[in-house]
């Protein structure tokens, strides 16, 4: 080493392409004339190279599917207790499709001689009886290494097969029996004339159908008919006769469905989350196992929050999308049909006669003024005319009949 | 129990390779073992390794070394060159 300018674990970490960008032109010119670094470049990159190898025969054929079944052998169980309560009441074969699944992965376990032995498949099955609490630790770094392989596929084909074998987590027996996962919405808009039967058959129908009314709100205005607004919840299976029921609360004005498949969302997510948690398990791990400097261990603690404040976030994303998945959303609209017609009617009949009353008695003052003002203005011109024309009509009158009068006596 | 009846369905060739390697990384200590491994397989860098098992980096560099010249030559005694040891 002393008589050798570039040491042996700096060649190597040159090779790993850790050394800074200065050391790595230092190593570089000098690999290209040194025989000897070239060969134990050679050596290593060798190395590397039968290690890979190793892990890929190892998993292949007979292992891997020890592993497809230990997976699944450890991972089973726990879906199915979880989703006993929601699936159990409502499809009985369902239940005993299910009691058959358990019996026979038991019998899978009792045959795997445990599921702790399962666990330290592929490389470390043997390593592992070679001592102590060491083994575990690797086991579980190599296990979240396959999880993390297989979503990323870096490390070869036959390892990418792994999560097509390994069943999704979650509690969801679409996922395990291939059906998609879809979640499910509808509107509905409906109006009816017996208005304030409304809201207690929609609380009904809901109840009846294991659902919940997620948010509801009333109007009533007073120049309108009154109106609700209702979002509903109610389990996807029971979608259909929850709606059948509700066309009978009045007349349909509208209605409409729609369904999302968010299968591959559910699957990549269940991954990502399994991901994280082997992270932190084997975070932990190390955190207990070692000891060190305090900023060693602040860092890896800072590292351990960040991949749980990661697992919370995910895991309500994950419950929300299952919440979705189980309860379609109603979106319910009610409004009232004929109140309004008859308030405005009654309304406007009494006004109409009022102003009618109010219009009359106004005429008549209006034409008593009108005939006064017209004899103001035209009384005396129309007096003075009359006497013009009265008494020349008088006295011609009275001529008239004195003429008439000698012709009779005589 | 089950290496032995997945044995018995591979090839000797392949049996031969496999017990060479683990028995090499048997021989290897326990951090120097996880070293390599966090390296080969989860492709890590020093720093993150250090990081994970509160190693100096350069402690993780020469271990690194150590266990890869380790396997080399358990796996190729013909070819050794003890550079390690220089």
């Amino acid at each position: 080493m002393t008589t050798h300018p570039i040491a042996g674990d700096e060649l190597m970490a040159y090779l790993d392409g850790e050394l800074t960008v200065e050391r790595a032109a230092g190593v570089a010119a000098h690999l290209e004339h040194c025989r000897e670094c070239q060969g134990l470049a050679a050596d290593l990159q060798r190395v590397s190279r039968r290690l890979l190898e190793w892990q890929i025969e190892e998993s292949s054929s007979v292992l891997q599917h020890w592993l497809a079944e230990a997976l699944q052998a450890v991972e089973e169980p726990k879906t199915d207790t979880r989703r006993k309560g929601s699936y159990l009441l409502v499809r009985p074969w369902t239940w005993a499709a299910s009691t058959a699944a358990v019996l026979i992965l038991v019998g899978v376990m009792v045959w795997q001689t445990g599921s702790r032995e399962s666990e330290r498949l592929v490389i470390p099955h043997e390593l592992a009886q070679s001592d102590g609490a060491e083994p575990a630790r690797l086991a579980q770094s190599m296990r979240a290494m396959l999880m993390e392989s297989a979503t990323s596929g870096a490390v070869g084909g036959v390892i990418g097969n792994v999560p097509q074998a390994a069943p999704a987590p979650p509690p969801e027996e679409a996922v395990q029996t291939g059906r998609p996962l879809i979640v499910r919405t509808a509107e509905m808009s409906i109006t009816t004339r017996e208005f304030d039967r409304t809201r207690p058959e929609v609380t009904r129908i809901v109840d009846a159908h294991d659902g919940y009314i997620a948010q509801l709100s009333m109007n009533s205005p007073s120049d309108h008919g009154r109106s609700l607004s209702a979002t509903l919840r109610v389990p996807a299976g029971q979608l259909d006769r929850v709606f059948s029921e509700l066309r009978k609360l009045g007349r349909i004005q509208s209605e409409s469905q729609a369904g999302e498949e968010v299968t591959q969302q559910y699957i990549d997510l269940s991954a990502r989350l399994k991901n994280a948690r082997n992270t932190e398990e084997r975070l932990t791990e190390i955190l207990r196992q070692r000891t060190g400097k305090l900023s060693d261990v602040l860092a890896v603690e800072e590292q351990i929050d960040r991949t749980r404040g990661e697992i919370e976030r995910m895991n309500a994303e994950l419950k929300n999308l299952s919440n979705r998945i189980t309860l379609a959303t109603i979106q319910l609209q009610v409004s009232e049909e004929c109140r309004q017609a008859l308030r405005v009617d009654h309304s406007s009949t009494l006004g109409r006669i009022r102003n009618a009353a109010v219009e009359g008695f106004r005429g008549v003052i209006e034409g008593a003024i009108a005939i006064l003002i017209f004899l103001l203005a035209y009384g005396p011109g129309l007096l003075i005319l009359a006497v013009l024309v009265l008494f020349p009509g008088r006295a011609l009158w009275k001529v008239v009949q004195q003429r008439t009068r000698p012709e009779q006596q005589s | 129990m089950h290496s032995g009846d997945a044995a018995r369905t591979l090839s000797d060739d392949l049996i031969g390779f496999r017990n060479l390697v683990r028995d090499a990384l048997q021989k290897l200590g326990a951090t120097e073992r996880e070293i390599l491994m966090l390296r080969e397989y989860e492709v890590l860098s020093y720093s993150e390794i250090a990081e994970i098992l509160r190693l100096p980096v350069n402690t993780v560099r020469s271990r690194l070394f150590r266990a890869r010249m380790a396997l080399k030559e358990h796996l190729e005694p013909a070819t050794q060159v003890n550079r390690a040891e220089r």
